[in-house]
């Protein structure tokens, strides 16, 4: 049961060592602890002697631990010895039952989807805990980067060879150890789950998983968004009240809230313009424009060998030049 | 009379005297008790009684780690447990003697007249 050159624990001498520890259950865990760590070793030394079956040298698990209880000047189990073991006993008998019992094996094959859950939190608990690198949805959800990933496949690995039993130290504390850890990841599981659904909303998919990113109202340059345009002719002069189109013919809107503060420009047929740049603002105490040749601090120099014929344009207004239109 | 109802009486005592000479471990401290003579000593009293006097503050204790079997717990009598011996052997001893004499009067009478 123990690796390296420590002493093997025999089947017997394991379960004489756990029938006294429930013998001593209304200890405090410390104290229990201890005792049983000594008696783990006498146990080893008797076993090793091999003369005789522990019980028939030592006596009855429970006759020793009540031995041991009174030399040691410790209280008797029986009030509350009993009243433990009565409730054990009441457990027991519940678990027992037909349909409990089938609940248990049906749970107890899903032991192993477990064992793969537990590491897979744990990875994502310690990646969480140590580094800010998102959730890398490439294959499975596992925590992003090199350390990240790799470390939630060796937490796998190492739970599930916990739950095989491949991995078991000789500390008594053990078991005690490992029920706390699934404590622990459990109750991990509920955070590490939340942070993993708060991240899909605003990740990337990858090769041909949908980009989850919502569609921007308004124009964008470089990646921030423009509130105002302002056209410059081939001169370098700016222009005023320049009607843009998209590629569609759809006037071009900036996608802005509406702000009162902007001059309301109407065409000839009285409807609203919205695509007649650069907007104008009003100065909000007079209601007139505040500065009619408001622009930024640029200099556009003028072009040099520009064509002179009119450039393409969609079918918004007018008819294009149907040759330059081509190219 | 069955030994082991005596010996719950002066087990603190028998097991101060066998630290005394040496420290040990709980299996050696039963051991060397068997081997005095203590034959129907308990394991369990032993282990238990040694842990009563450890938190009496009779005894020390210490860990030596061995290379092929578990680490051992080492009991070492104190100041304190050497005065208890020393008191309790007393006691013991001028029990002992009274007893003596008590049974030398009745059953060992009979041998000597």
């Amino acid at each position: 049961m123990t690796t390296g050159t420590t002493v093997v624990r025999s089947q017997d001498a394991q379960s004489y060592l756990d029938r006294v520890g429930a013998a001593l259950a209304d200890l405090p865990e410390e104290e229990r602890a201890d005792l049983l760590d000594e008696l783990g070793t006498h146990v080893d030394e008797i076993a090793a002697e091999g003369t005789s079956s522990l019980e028939a040298r030592l006596g009855s698990p429970e006759d020793y631990a009540a031995e041991l209880r009174a030399s040691a000047g410790l209280p008797p189990a029986r009030a509350r010895g009993r009243a433990v073991a009565h409730l054990w006993a009441r457990g027991q008998a519940w678990l027992d039952r037909p349909i409990v019992a089938s609940v248990r094996d049906f749970l107890g094959s899903l032991r192993p989807a477990w064992w793969v859950l537990r590491g897979w939190v744990a990875g994502a608990v310690v990646a969480h805990l140590t580094t800010s690198s998102p959730w890398d949805y490439s294959l499975l959800p596992v925590p992003g980067g090199t350390i990240g990933f790799w470390g939630t496949v060796v937490a796998i690995v190492v739970s599930v060879q916990i739950g095989r039993g491949r991995i078991r130290p000789a500390n008594r504390r053990w078991r005690h150890t490992v029920t706390a850890l699934n404590v622990v990841l459990a109750l991990a599981l509920l955070p590490v789950l939340a942070s993993l659904s708060n991240a899909s909303q605003y990740s990337v998919y990858l090769g041909t998983r949908r980009v989850e990113v919502p569609p921007a109202e308004g124009v964008y340059s470089g990646g921030t968004q423009v509130w105002n345009i302002y056209p410059y002719d081939a001169a370098g002069r700016m222009l005023h009240d320049v009607r843009l189109y998209d590629q569609g013919g759809n006037p071009l809107s900036l996608g802005l809230a509406f702000d009162p503060t902007k001059q309301q420009t109407l065409d000839a047929a009285g409807q609203k313009v919205d695509n007649a740049f650069p907007y104008r603002y009003l100065d909000p105490t007079t209601g007139q424009v505040a500065d009619p040749e408001a622009a930024p601090p640029i200099t556009a120099p003028p072009l040099l060998g520009v064509p002179t014929a009119t450039p393409a344009a969609p079918a918004a207004t007018a008819s294009p030049a149907p040759t330059n239109g081509k190219r | 009379m069955d030994t082991t109802q005596l010996l719950k009486g002066v087990l603190d005592v028998a097991v101060l005297a066998v630290l005394d000479d040496e420290d040990g471990y709980g299996y050696d401290v039963v051991r060397r008790l068997r081997a005095a003579g203590l034959d129907e000593v308990g394991d369990a009293s032993v282990y238990g009684t040694l842990r009563r006097l450890y938190s009496a503050g009779a005894l020390t204790s210490y860990v030596v780690p061995s290379d092929e079997g578990p680490h051992r717990k080492y009991y070492g009598i104190n100041k304190q447990g050497k005065a208890t011996l020393a008191e309790s052997g007393k006691t013991w001893l001028a029990f002992a003697d009274t007893m003596g004499g008590l049974l030398a009067a009745s059953t060992g009478s009979e041998g000597r007249r």
